[in-house]
């Protein structure tokens, strides 16, 4: 059984985690620059040493409010298709990360969470607030549910391609 | 197939294109025939190469181009044995396998695809004999390069003898460098010929096996060179060596000099943050040394990435020339002295600013340099797409039966590789073109009095920071009538616009989408992509193109391109606090209203905003409502002033409203993530000196999102949406719109009455006998205040700084003190005449909401100096009492015409055209003693009027005295004939009166 590890964060009142591996860095400066004429789940740009970073809110795609700026907002750097293509190879992640760097503004980010591959179970189906295709599972924690996100299928649906496609 | 064989496949393509490439000018040259040892020297060039191809393919096992170029070199290798004759027949197969072979090589995988039957069967004749040839290439004095010692029997074997494994194992000792990559050629030849992998000779089981069918002969490598990836260095000598001219092969990879552009670019980052927090003095708050720290350390980052890059490359030799040891130097040499210098500053905790500025400079000028360098790595010598020039144009002059003398220029201009690469369609149509409409036939050329072969050339040079490629023909030029014609058969233009279209913006229709000149589809030009699909990836690479072409005489196409496309200088802009920069290529000018002019000269056309600038309609595109940044700022509805750019997409022009208007800086330009790719109105991204991201504005795609459709002049837009066409024609004044005091009323000067206008400090107007005058020039003016002699405002206090408004057209000029000049603005307002019968005022008119009262100079002057002018109006005497029709389009000069001929006693019917004044003389009862008329006017003109009235019974006696604007010869000569009696130049008044006067006392003599 292999070990996972989470890094968890909120959004919306709810618990999301992605894994470890597609993280490249978490970072508080969320001064991106607005664009406008951009898909939905696409805030702004942000420079990160000189790379640009595509600053995207997942919470509409989700069915959340829009994210509120404030003193615990983050932002979870990914790294790109590039990065991850050997760990998605190798299968230690389940999809692949998109192209171009990515940061995912979030309310604020919690632990990092160690689960076995057991632990994870499928989306419950009933979960109406969350649709059940932007999950890969959820994790019971203790005192909470862990939401794991399905990256790919998410971050296409908020940048407007079809679910599924390529 | 594993990485190094990709690597080693990917070397292989790029060296035969190499190796075609050098192939292609000495094929033509060699049918130009210039014989002896020259000749041989070229058909050995061509020989090496065609061979090393061979051997290269044959390699990796790409058989498909291994048999063609088989052939090839056997019909050359009669050449060379002088068995066979060069003859345009053979260059023509020769050129034709160069083409299949660099498809073939274009998509490996699946050359075999590629068909090459034709040209099989056209060498078929050239190397009939060759069974019989016992040329040996090895024996050949040419081939006596090192590589030449590894190289066994190339071609001999018939096709189905195996391979000759002792060849094989001799190649393999003898070449040692080969032996770490025998295994990985062999899944290269998997994947690249899914037939039997006969093509592995190198490795022993192959050997071993060479039983196996091999279908066509089988060759082992006749070069290391293709191969051998610890042989760069020599590889970069020259693919062919003894080729002259390109010693300077460099072979980088393309994604490494990109790396190094981006940390070239963020360099550039770091210098502009450091030189922003510099300019901030951050220094003194607190947070100010950490800002600097993390700089410095950003660039060190760099600095140790770039050199670890740079040092990388020297250990691959890749970078085997002297770009590499210079760049690798100066990196580690200068930044050396940048760290030691940025750590010397730091412990002073910044409190020493010159010593920062020191280094400050330092950075930049490194950074500068090192951009620079950098830079030109990416650049490339256009030859790579001139070089294939003469080629092309030999072949379409054969397809379209014409004779063309080819001169290009400039092959060592350099350019960026991307901008090369997008180069080559555009100029392969525009040079299709030139050979297909441009130049004529044969006859045609020699009917027209020009030599049979027609001229085409081709040039480059660098010009003002950018290169321009011009393409000439001397053929028939392009003819704006058939232009216009064809323009309205396709709906491209209407009809209403093919009129006001001179000859110039009618060829510039050739640009418009669905535009085509081609009579009918022709192989050549017509292939369903116009003009406007090359000025389009002109555009796209930031450049712009533009024609010149004169009738019967030939056609000039202009093509501007900047260096890069990396590295561009750009002005930045404020719009609603967001930072936009906007590429330099694109900016024509920067047009500033203040606040009040901003109602005056922005009008509305059919709920679109225009921009009157020098009498031209500008269409304006708002940047916050272009981007739906309005609701931001709802309340701001009253701003300071407004700012406009004068934007330019290829001839169209349109004006950008923006807030602010901030520097102009060197910008990186940053491509958008995917996710942004559908937002045209950006064309990538920068990182602004404070570390902030901005938008990089698309001037194409914003006009286009906004909606906004040129007529392809870009020029007189307004008037089509006014439908105002006899206004158009009518001429406009130009007027200065001035204030004698701040706030009071807005007063108009026609420009052709003002000589010049002066700023002057108020303390230089003297006070002589309650008079006021200024030193101007070698002698003293005489100055008057609007308000001492008319009821308008007065200043209440006197500003520092005054205007002087100088006319001209009077022999004693007196200034006009103004305290402020607004405007000039072209208009054809009507003068009102009723409301203000003010001495010293021709009347008011309303200019864009603004009353404004029009300025009588010579009254005025009569009033301030009644000794000098009143003089002059005694002199017209004989003028008084005339009754004079006048005919004066345009409102504002009839005004004043009316009012000079009045002043000298006559009475004055005024008409506004020639119509309407022939109509008042065809009436009964009418008497006129003179007629003054202007020449320029719409329905009938000044001459017809003349003409008409001189056939005519009743007025042909009648004197007619012609006023122009520009008193020019030919006018005047026609104005004669057709029966003009004298000229005038309109809005001289004492000269009117002195020529009325003599006309009426030469009608009284006569009588």
């Amino acid at each position: 059984m292999r070990d996972r590890q989470f890094v968890s964060f909120q959004m919306g009142g709810h618990l999301f985690g992605v894994d470890i591996l597609v993280v490249r860095e978490i970072i508080r400066r969320v001064d991106y620059t607005p664009v406008e004429h951009a898909p939905e789940a696409v805030r702004g740009l942000l420079n990160l040493r000189g790379q640009i970073i595509t600053v995207l809110d997942l919470g509409p795609t989700l069915g959340l409010p829009p994210r509120q700026i404030n003193a615990s907002s983050r932002c979870i750097i990914l790294k790109t298709e590039e990065e991850t293509a050997p760990l998605y190879e190798a299968g230690l992640i389940p999809e692949k990360t998109p192209g171009d760097a990515v940061g995912l503004l979030v309310d604020g980010i919690s632990d990092v969470v160690d689960a076995e591959e057991g632990d994870m179970d499928a989306p419950p189906a009933n979960r109406s607030d969350v649709e059940v295709e932007f999950l890969n599972g959820v994790i019971k924690l203790q005192d909470k549910l862990l939401l794991v996100l399905h990256l790919e299928n998410l971050v296409n649906a908020g940048l407007g391609q079809a679910v599924g496609e390529a | 197939m594993d990485l190094d064989d990709r690597e080693l496949l990917e070397e292989l393509i790029i060296e035969s294109q190499e190796h075609l490439s050098a192939i292609e000018p000495d094929l033509m040259a060699l049918e130009q025939g210039v014989g002896g040892e020259e000749t041989a020297e070229r058909v050995n060039r061509i020989f090496r190469g065609i061979h090393s191809i061979k051997g290269g393919c044959g390699f990796l096992g790409v058989e498909t181009v291994q048999n063609l170029t088989h052939q090839m070199e056997s019909a050359l290798m009669r050449v060379r044995a002088g068995k066979l004759e060069v003859t345009s027949a053979l260059v023509d197969v020769l050129l034709e396998g160069t083409d299949r072979v660099r498809e073939m090589l274009d998509d490996v995988g699946n050359s075999h695809q590629v068909d090459a039957s034709a040209v099989y069967a056209a060498l078929e004749p050239f190397v009939r004999e060759e069974a019989a040839a016992t040329d040996d290439p090895d024996a050949a004095p040419v081939l006596n390069e090192p590589e030449a010692a590894a190289e066994p029997e190339p071609v001999q074997p018939p096709p189905d003898t195996p391979p000759e494994e002792v060849a094989v194992r001799e190649v393999a000792a003898k070449t040692s460098g080969f032996i770490p990559l025998q295994k990985k050629a062999a899944p290269a030849v998997e994947e690249l010929n899914p037939v039997p992998a006969a093509g592995d000779p190198l490795s022993p089981e192959a050997g071993k096996e060479a039983g196996a069918p091999a279908p066509s002969p089988v060759e082992v490598p006749a070069s290391p060179e293709p191969l051998s990836g610890q042989d760069k260095a020599e590889a970069g000598n020259g693919p062919v060596p003894g080729r002259s001219g390109h010693s300077e092969v460099l072979r980088v990879k393309v994604d490494l000099l990109n790396q190094l552009m981006n940390l070239a670019g963020e360099l550039v980052l770091a210098r502009n943050q450091i030189v922003q927090s510099v300019e901030n003095k951050l220094a003194e708050t607190p947070g100010g040394e950490v800002l600097f720290t993390a700089t410095r350390n950003t660039v060190q980052d760099s600095l140790r990435r770039l050199r670890a890059m740079v040092t990388e490359q020297r250990q691959q030799q890749l970078l085997d020339d002297e770009a590499a040891r210079v760049l690798t130097d100066q990196v580690g040499r200068e930044f050396a002295e940048l760290q030691e210098n940025l750590l010397k500053v730091l412990p002073t905790r910044l409190s020493d600013l010159a010593g920062m500025n020191a280094t400050v400079v330092n950075i930049d000028a490194v950074t500068t340099n090192l951009q620079e360098n950098i830079m030109r790595t990416r650049l490339q010598s256009i030859d790579a797409v001139f070089g294939k020039l003469p080629r092309q144009v030999r072949q379409l002059a054969k397809q379209v039966g014409k004779t063309v003398n080819l001169e290009v220029t400039g092959n060592e201009v350099e350019l960026d590789k991307s901008i090369i690469e997008a180069l080559s369609d555009p100029l392969t149509h525009l040079i299709r073109n030139s050979l297909d409409h441009g130049l004529e036939d044969p006859a045609g050329r020699l009917a027209a009095g020009k030599p049979e072969a027609g001229r085409l050339a081709v040039r480059a040079f660098h010009e003002s920071g950018q290169v321009i490629i011009e393409i000439e023909d001397d053929g028939r030029g392009i003819n704006p009538e058939i232009i216009k014609q064809k323009a309205l058969e396709k709906g491209v233009i209407s009809e209403s616009e093919s009129l006001r279209l001179d000859s110039r913006q009618a060829q510039e229709l050739i640009f418009a989408p669905g535009f085509s000149t081609a009579e009918q589809v022709s192989d050549i030009s017509g292939r369903g992509v116009g003009m406007d699909v090359v000025r389009t990836n002109i555009e796209d690479l930031g450049g712009n193109i533009d024609l010149d072409s004169q009738l019967g005489r030939g056609t000039i196409m202009r093509l501007k391109l900047p260096l890069t496309l990396a590295i561009i200088p750009s002005l930045l802009v404020k719009m609603e606090d967001r930072r936009f920069a906007v590429p330099q290529m694109s900016l024509d000018e920067l047009v500033r209203l203040r606040h009040g002019d901003t109602k005056n000269r922005i009008e509305e056309v059919q709920g679109a905003e225009v921009l009157r600038l020098r009498g031209k309609l500008l269409p304006l595109v708002r940047l916050d409502r272009v981007l739906g940044l309005e609701s931001l700022a709802a309340a701001r509805e009253e701003k300071r002033a407004t700012h406009i750019l004068v934007l330019k997409s290829g001839n169209n022009r349109y004006g950008l409203v923006v807030d602010e208007v901030l520097d102009s800086e060197e910008i990186v330009v940053k491509q958008l993530p995917a996710a942004l790719k559908d937002a045209r109105c950006y064309a990538g991204a920068t990182i602004m000196g404070d570390g902030s991201v901005a938008m990089i504005l698309d001037v194409l795609g914003i006009a286009d999102f906004a909606g906004l459709r040129f007529i392809e002049s870009g020029s007189e837009l307004g008037a089509e949406h006014h439908g105002e066409a006899y206004i158009e024609r009518t001429e406009g004044q130009t007027l200065l719109l001035f204030n004698s005091a701040p706030g009071g009323e807005q007063f108009a000067l026609n420009l052709a009455l003002i000589s010049r206008i002066e700023e002057i400090p108020s303390t230089s107007i003297q006070q002589v006998g309650g008079k006021e005058f200024l030193k101007y020039q070698d002698g003293t003016l005489r100055l008057v205040r609007l308000h001492d002699y008319l009821p308008v405002a007065r200043p209440d206090h006197e500003p520092e700084e005054l205007y002087v408004i100088i006319p001209k057209l009077v022999r004693h000029p007196i200034g006009i003190i103004a305290y402020d000049c607004n405007d000039v603005i072209t208009t054809r307002a009507e003068i009102e005449r009723n409301d203000i019968k003010e001495t010293g005022l021709l009347g008011s008119a309303v200019l864009d909401g603004v009353m404004t009262l029009f300025l009588d100079i010579f009254s005025l002057f009569e009033m301030a100096d009644p000794e000098t002018y009143r003089q002059e109006s005694y002199q017209a005497a004989s003028v008084d009492g005339a009754r004079v029709l006048l005919a004066e389009d345009t409102s504002f000069f009839r005004a004043v015409e009316k009012k000079y001929i009045e002043s000298l006693g006559a009475t004055v019917v005024a008409t506004k055209d020639g119509q309407e004044a022939w109509n008042l003389l065809s009436q009964d009862g009418q008497h006129f003693d003179l007629v003054v008329t202007d020449l320029e006017m719409p329905l009938m003109d000044g001459l017809e009027l003349t003409r008409r009235i001189r056939a005519s019974e009743r007025w042909g006696q009648v004197p007619v005295v012609a006023l122009t604007s520009l008193g020019s010869e030919a006018n005047r000569q026609t104005g004669l004939e057709a029966g003009v009696t004298a000229y005038e130049t309109k809005l001289d008044k004492e000269k009117l009166a002195a020529t009325l006067r003599q006309v009426m006392e030469g009608v009284c003599a006569h009588a």
